[in-house]
């Protein structure tokens, strides 16, 4: 990858913007890099929205800190929610910074193909966890096994960077499809146990509205971007 | 060296080519129809595809210097497109084939100009970005086939350029005229940026500019240089995710609206900031053409793909991530 010397910059502008610590960039995602460090002996995670110079300045700048804000707004109230979440630790959105608890455990996607032995239980429980996010109006917008952290056999869901709000039975629909549709890709063999599991989790969260939602999958598979119907007016 | 026909009639253009799978161009001749009002019609487009067809294979060969009976198989793109414009070039092709008695090779118009960008740009695994009128995909090789990463929900990106174009009277093709206005703009007025995930939506964005536009609220200048800000900004958006998501090294831009330097500007720096290598197709292959369907048609071929005249039916809502590469295995 290009730009080294101006990705130590960034290391360098965190450093100062919030007094972090023993910083190591342990991603670089297509809209932002994430770093980890220590902030007064704290174990965190910074999620830093990288400016892009593609875009027009007064464009980057609004939607860097529209989406951070967001993104803090996102996890603030799910955590008021009890709902197991990296903590916000600081917050400056003027620079699209973002530093949060650093959730140390072990992925879900890992667990699962290492043969997790507790699925049914953590499934039910990220359903549970799930239904109460979208009851608060809550959507996630990225569930997948990857953005689930197991930790002392509770699991945490991370990154809320596609997330927004919304009561709508569509929105919440579109975001269990998505996770179905993530572990169709990634656990093709253990997706009717753990999305039996989830359901039932979420059903007991959401009561008579789950089974809305959940009949609005298959429809929203329906019209799915694999789907021909879909199409008539986009392809000339 | 197999030589292959190819015909283009998916929407406005009509075009025949002439091209081997090694990638000689030898013709392409194109006849585009223009509206005289409004936007493209489907029975007048096709109206024009017939009455110019025989004019330009007549010039195709010409300009190739070989004769009909010396060219090994007659492809045509069977679609995705409009259907009344699908039937010219494939009847033109079926009746060419049977005439010749040579394969007919069916062509998918969205792998043609994937695959005329990487010969013409010589990148060999790049992320795609394909825009045209009706078109907005990014998407990549993955498996076998050009899996499809993000595309528009909604309408496509050259669609919103030359309607937005149309509805304030600065004529066709409306990128050009946009971006020329554009270029005058200073001030950004805020407009709908929709991204979803991996998908862009420019419906609204359309319905905001020609609402701010009515309503006279701010310089034409101004509105043209935030709708292009916005519209492009979004696209650039998603390649990188396709980018960031497949560890891919290259990027390449096709289609219609791959001729906007200022598109092609906003993906160059984004490619280098991530250290990828970016090219933009040829201007001349990068609308539809006939060139494109006979070099894709040529590799279709020395891969046997052939089908009999009577299941040479026209594929309207032909999918790009439901055709077989096989010529990349």
């Amino acid at each position: 990858m290009a730009d080294v010397s101006a990705r130590r910059d960034y290391l360098s502008l965190l450093k100062s913007i919030a007094g972090l610590e023993g910083l190591r960039i342990i991603g670089v995602g297509a809209e932002a890099m994430l770093v980890e460090g220590y902030l007064g002996g704290l174990h965190i995670v910074a999620k830093y929205r990288v400016p892009k110079i593609y875009r027009a300045e007064q464009l980057d700048a609004r939607l860097r800190k529209a989406r951070t804000a967001l993104e803090a707004k996102l996890l603030g109230r799910a955590a008021a929610a009890g709902i197991n979440v990296p903590h916000v630790v600081y917050v400056d959105v003027e620079e699209g910074l973002l530093v949060l608890t650093y959730i140390e455990g072990e992925r879900m996607k890992e667990l699962l193909q290492s043969g997790c032995k507790d699925v049914g239980r953590l499934a039910s429980e990220i359903g549970r966890m799930v239904g109460i996010l979208h009851n608060e109006g809550i959507i996630h917008g990225d569930l997948t096994t990857s953005n689930i952290i197991v930790r002392g056999g509770r699991p945490y869901i991370i990154d809320f960077g596609l997330g927004f709000f919304s009561y709508r039975v569509e929105d919440a629909g579109v975001d269990l499809h998505l996770f179905k549709r993530a572990l169709e890709s990634t656990h093709p063999g253990l997706v009717e146990d753990i999305f039996s599991s989830f359901a039932e989790g979420y059903r007991s969260a959401r009561g008579h509205v789950a089974e809305e939602v959940l009949r609005k999958i298959e429809e929203i598979r329906m019209r799915g971007r694999y789907v021909a119907q879909r199409r008539r007016k986009l392809f000339w | 060296m197999p030589l292959v026909l190819g015909i283009e009639s998916t929407a406005h253009t009509f075009g025949v080519g002439i091209a081997s799978e090694k990638g000689e161009i030898l013709a392409n001749v194109n006849s585009v129809y223009r509206p005289t009002a409004g936007g493209i019609k489907p029975s007048e487009a096709a109206e024009h595809h017939s009455r110019v067809a025989p004019e330009v294979l007549r010039k195709a060969l010409e300009a190739s210097g070989v004769s009909l009976e010396s060219i090994d198989a007659i492809a045509v793109a069977l679609g995705p497109g409009l259907g009344p414009c699908l039937r010219v070039g494939a009847t033109l092709a079926r009746y060419l084939a049977s005439l010749l008695n040579k394969p007919l090779v069916p062509v998918n118009h969205a792998v043609a100009h994937i695959e005329i960008a990487r010969l013409s740009t010589g990148l060999r695994d790049p992320v795609v970005v394909y825009v045209a009128g009706g078109n907005t995909i990014i998407t990549t090789f993955v498996e076998g086939r050009y899996r499809v990463f993000g595309e528009t929900l909604d309408i496509a990106l050259g669609n919103l350029m030359d309607t937005f174009a149309r509805e304030l009277g600065l004529g066709f093709p409306g990128v050009p005229k946009v971006e020329e206005l554009a270029a005058r703009g200073r001030n950004l007025v805020p407009l709908p940026y929709s991204v979803k995930g991996q998908d862009v939506s420019y419906s609204g964005l359309l319905t905001t500019a020609l609402r701010l536009c009515r309503e006279r609220r701010c310089s034409l200048e101004d509105l043209c240089y935030s709708l292009v800000e916005t519209a492009y900004s979004m696209l650039v958006e998603v390649a990188e995710r396709a980018l960031a998501h497949t560890g891919k090294s290259e990027v390449v831009l096709t289609g219609g609206v791959a001729r906007s330097s200022v598109l092609s500007d906003k993906l160059a720096k984004m490619a280098k900031a991530r250290g990828a290598r970016f090219a933009v197709v040829d201007p001349e292959l990068a609308g539809d053409n006939g060139a494109m369907i006979a070099y894709t048609g040529a590799l279709a071929y020395v891969s046997g793909l052939t089908i009999p005249v009577e299941e040479s039916r026209i594929r309207p809502l032909w999918r790009l991530d439901e055709v077989e590469v096989p010529w990349r295995m």
